[in-house]
């Protein structure tokens, strides 16, 4: 089985073949952390591919401020089992160490933490694209959790450079509030995903998964992380409405989508939750139908925000 | 029933919880509930540790300047709550035959 040696670069069409021999890159894959978040460097039946795929001037900023959450191999090893069907959320890992299994009908993977932000992963599932992208999805979130980051089940736009994330559960509201923010963009309809950098800043993008959101759809952008609001319905006016630090760890909590159910993996969805409670704001907002959320969320957003300069991408706008 | 007061608390292996700003945020692993507790009972979670529902109480009597008594007795009737969702494990002594 050839092996790629390093992971690919941010600029595809200029990949180092040395990099990547001895196989060929010879197409794009879309992933879930592809685009400054996770580098994912792909081998399957031997022959390797990229998963860059990052908007040229958010690569100009990422070469500046490159979040360069981890590198990710996979290295597909093709079976004769049958295709994933359902959620593949619904597999559970387990870690021991540095190394996590996870097993089902379908597909075994396993990963080795080779380094703090670096991983290798051999899977042996069904090959191309419903393979690849259970793979993903499924590896998300557990190699989130090992750096420290979280996996939000949240609608999530951005305004003003900055992402702003709404979580509460289904029915609350999410989308809703997210079609409320004028001029800001998608940036995931369900899942996000929100990851501590190199330099210590919370970035987010869009996860594929969920109930409507393929991995062909999912979000291009990272940005900084802005805030994460907690949607409340309301019948008078929108306003943001602090929320007392135990609550709001609650709150997180309730909205993390974690692949753990062990104590320890408890725990570290906990802290991960603590820490970003600590670093990012995050409140309640309340939103009132046909109102101009971006209104209030906005300087909600920009009085709290620090001082690293804000993501500028070219996305989906919000509005319908 | 009430619990006696030599009866000992220790939180259970099935929960994760953390403590942030002076509450407790409790997650009981296998029924995948979250709760908060105020401050009292976020004293009571910290103190479970494999001690009686005495020693708990007079913790909190000098801490939250109440009566024995009356921490004995909110101590027990919380004890009992933590017990229902799952949170804790209890060790009652044997009761004396009458």
């Amino acid at each position: 089985m050839t092996r790629v040696i390093g992971s690919e670069t941010m600029a595809p069409r200029g990949l180092d073949e040395a990099r990547s021999t001895p196989g060929a890159v010879e197409r794009e894959v879309a992933a879930p952390f592809a685009y400054g978040g996770m580098r994912v460097a792909w081998v399957e039946d031997g022959v390797a591919c990229t998963t860059v795929r990052l908007p040229e001037e958010h690569a100009l900023h990422a070469g500046r401020a490159r979040p360069a959450a981890a590198d990710v191999e996979v290295e597909v090893v093709p079976t004769r089992r049958p295709p994933p069907s359902g959620d593949a959320r619904a597999m559970r890992w387990a870690w021991s160490g540095s190394t996590g299994r996870a097993e089902s009908g379908w597909a075994a993977l396993v990963v080795e933490q080779i380094a703090e932000r670096r991983f290798r992963v051999q899977a042996h599932t069904v090959a191309g694209a419903a393979g690849r992208a259970a793979i993903l999805s499924l590896l998300a979130p557990t190699v989130v959790e090992r750096l420290g980051g979280l996996v939000l089940h949240a609608t999530a736009v951005v305004l003003g450079g900055r992402a702003v994330l709404f979580i509460g559960p289904s029915g609350a509201g999410k989308t809703t509030s997210a079609r409320h923010m004028g001029e800001a963009t998608w940036l995931a309809r369900d899942r996000a995903i929100v990851v501590r950098d190199e330099l210590g800043r919370w970035q987010a993008w869009g996860a594929p998964g969920g109930d409507d959101v393929p991995l062909e759809h999912a979000s291009d952008v990272v940005a900084p992380l802005g805030a994460v609001l907690r949607v409340l319905r309301s019948e008078g006016a929108s306003r943001i409405v602090p929320l007392p630090p135990a609550s709001a760890l609650l709150r997180l909590r309730e909205s993390i989508q974690s692949g753990a159910t062990d104590r320890d993996g408890e725990h570290g969805a906990l802290d991960a939750a603590a820490r970003l409670l600590r670093e990012v704001p995050v409140a309640a907002v309340e939103v009132a139908l046909g109102c101009r959320l971006a209104d209030v969320v906005a300087p909600f957003v920009s009085e709290r925000a620090h001082d690293e300069p804000a993501t500028r991408t070219a996305a989906t706008p919000v509005s319908p | 029933m009430t619990l006696a007061p030599s009866t000992t608390i220790r939180q259970s292996e099935r929960i994760a919880s953390r403590v942030i700003d002076g509450k407790a945020v409790v997650i009981v692993l296998d029924a995948h509930r979250l709760h908060t507790l105020n401050e009292v009972g976020t004293r009571v979670w910290e103190l479970a540790d494999g001690r009686s529902i005495a020693s708990i109480a007079e913790a909190l009597a000098a801490d939250f300047e109440v009566d024995r008594d009356t921490a004995l007795a909110d101590t027990a009737r919380f004890v009992q709550e933590l017990r229902a969702l799952g949170a804790i494990e209890v060790d009652e002594p044997e009761r004396a035959q009458p």
